[in-house]
């Protein structure tokens, strides 16, 4: 009987304990949701404290304005040497080369015409060097849409990573303000230098896509890269990126004439 | 032992009784705090339209003739709700450091939506995975999420380091559509521009002087735009919806919002070498919006 008793005694305390868990439990989740609550609407409250409006007249100018669109003339004999200089690079490591030797980086002429994505009329509309990067699968599914002073050329680049290079001979002018400067000081303090066109890049990233920025041949170029998978490595690490920029095309090498 | 036993039953009821005021007591207090400390106790209602316009911030109700000076009536949307926002480069507590950059780098685009709407965190907010780091916690279709202030998303923390957003990675905007209904709100053509790429979740347009819009997440297999189409301002996109793909087709799940990214190929001076890079188009779009508002 009193074995009985002692198992019911703690039978009742166990009970009581779990009770008492429980409603520990719930007055701290409780407390815990009436806290985020109150921050929360705490939080809101100072934000629409702090929000400007805009006067219904006479409203005051919004941020300031880019002053003007320049269009930029393009250098198109340093194109031209640019050319040269990869090929006497590639004879240079042929007379040299072991099989150990890698192709130099660089820039070749690859005409429209040996695309089959590639319309032949987009690249002759484009009054700037037309850049891609090579590739086995990019040669397959580039296609290319000109505006004339800007370009696009898109495509495949492996499973999962697709791939868009973009140009333009025309650049907005935004002036000699402190926030304009300031960010692209910090931008070009973390440029490196891009072996195949000789000239500095830098490589910004976000969810969206990976891209690497350069001017060449007075026009601006981004080459961007869209992983499924932002962490994947091809996104994530410069060393993808970088190696695709170092072997480009020249899709339009007799553009600007003589 | 039967006298003992019927003493146990009542102690251990007195306590169980015991315990369950104290409980009542308890949760009574934290009910009636939670009341009295939010206005909007309890599951947020899901946004059926705009929230009403009494509440907090800036008005434009008649002015109190006792007031001096009278503040100008202020701009004013489509429902009759004040358009307010938050400066550029002031993003939520814990969510990153933003880019304070004023620039309107187009002074002439239509604003990328055909309704009112609202900028602000898809991430940070409600509904959204790092909501809770300011008490958001709650559904995307809380009505707090459709509301003013704008605030700026550029930068906004997302683990990836850059040298445009140290410490963030956010390289655009997070606009909710005018309700929470998806496949119902349109994105249009912010320019004259060329439809360049068509491909998972996202469309691009290029404009002649070589800008880059993205728009993401939009309705992807209704689209009104096919690639290498040449798009007037003002032409429909597509619908605001939530779509989110991987390149063999999985679905990724996201909030029903459009992602709005802008690349332009800018300089300080004209004799500069470009740079060729995503911008933060906070201060273009709240310029594009004041002359939606003004039907400019």
């Amino acid at each position: 009987m009193g074995t009985g008793n002692e198992r019911g005694d703690v039978m009742k305390f166990q009970i009581a304990g779990a009770l008492c868990t429980l409603m520990i439990a719930g007055g701290s989740y409780a407390y815990a949701q009436t806290a985020n609550r109150q921050n929360a609407d705490a939080l809101e409250s100072e934000l629409k404290n702090r929000a400007l409006t805009r006067a219904a007249v006479d409203p005051a100018p919004v941020g300031e304005a880019a002053k003007e669109t320049v269009e930029s003339a393009v250098n198109w004999i340093e194109m031209r040497t640019a050319l040269a200089l990869t090929a006497r690079r590639e004879v240079a490591a042929q007379q040299t080369a072991t099989r150990a030797v890698s192709r130099p980086p660089g820039m070749r002429a690859a005409p429209a015409e040996t695309f089959k994505s590639v319309v032949v009329r987009e690249v002759n509309l484009t009054r700037l060097p037309l850049l891609a990067p090579e590739g086995p699968r990019v040669a397959g599914t580039l296609k290319v849409y000109s505006l004339g002073d800007s370009y696009s050329a898109t495509a495949e680049v492996e499973d999962g990573v697709s791939m868009r290079m973009s140009g333009s001979r025309r650049k907005i002018v935004v002036g000699e303000r402190p926030a304009a400067l300031a960010r692209m000081r910090a931008m070009r303090a973390q440029e490196k230098p891009l072996a195949s066109l000789e000239t500095p890049y830098v490589v910004t990233r976000s969810d969206s896509s990976t891209d690497l920025s350069f001017s060449k041949f007075g026009a601006g170029y981004v080459l961007s890269l869209m992983c499924d998978d932002p962490a994947d490595a091809r996104c994530a690490d410069d060393a993808f990126i970088v190696g695709l920029a170092s072997n480009i095309m020249l899709l339009n090498p007799e553009a600007g004439g003589q | 032992m039967r006298i003992d036993r019927a003493s146990e039953r009542g102690n251990a009821a007195s306590w169980l009784l015991a315990l369950l005021v104290i409980a009542l007591l308890i949760g009574g207090w934290f009910w009636l705090q939670g009341k009295s400390g939010s206005p909007s106790n309890g599951e947020p209602p899901a946004d059926d339209g705009p929230p009403s316009d009494e509440q907090d911030g800036p008005e434009n109700g008649p002015a109190d003739p006792d007031d001096e000076p009278a503040e100008p009536p202020a701009l004013v949307d489509e429902d009759g709700r004040v358009f307010s926002y938050l400066p550029v480069g002031d993003l939520l507590p814990n969510s990153g450091p933003g880019l304070a950059d004023d620039t309107v780098y187009r002074s002439d685009i239509l604003f990328p939506t055909e309704d009112a709407v609202y900028l602000n965190s898809q991430v940070y907010r409600y509904g959204g995975m790092n909501g809770a780091l300011n008490g958001m916690n709650g559904a995307q279709c809380d009505a707090r999420n459709y509301d003013y202030p704008w605030q700026d998303t550029f930068c906004e923390k997302r683990d990836r380091n850059q040298p445009l957003c140290p410490g963030g990675g956010h390289e655009g905007l997070d606009i909710r559509p005018h309700t929470c209904a998806k496949n119902t709100h349109w994105a249009v053509a912010v320019e004259d521009a060329r439809v360049i790429d068509v491909r998972r979740h996202w469309v691009t347009l290029q404009t002649e002087d070589g800008t880059l819009y993205n728009y993401l997440h939009l309705k992807m297999d209704a689209l009104e735009v096919a690639e290498g189409d040449l798009v007037a301002k003002g032409d429909r996109i597509g619908m605001i919806s939530d779509n989110f793909f991987k390149s063999d087709g999985t679905s990724v799940p996201t909030t029903t919002h459009l992602h709005f990214e802008m690349y332009e190929n800018y300089v300080a001076s004209p004799g500069d070498d470009p740079l060729f890079t995503k911008v933060n188009p906070y201060v273009t779009l709240v310029a594009a919006y004041d002359r939606k508002l003004r039907a400019e």
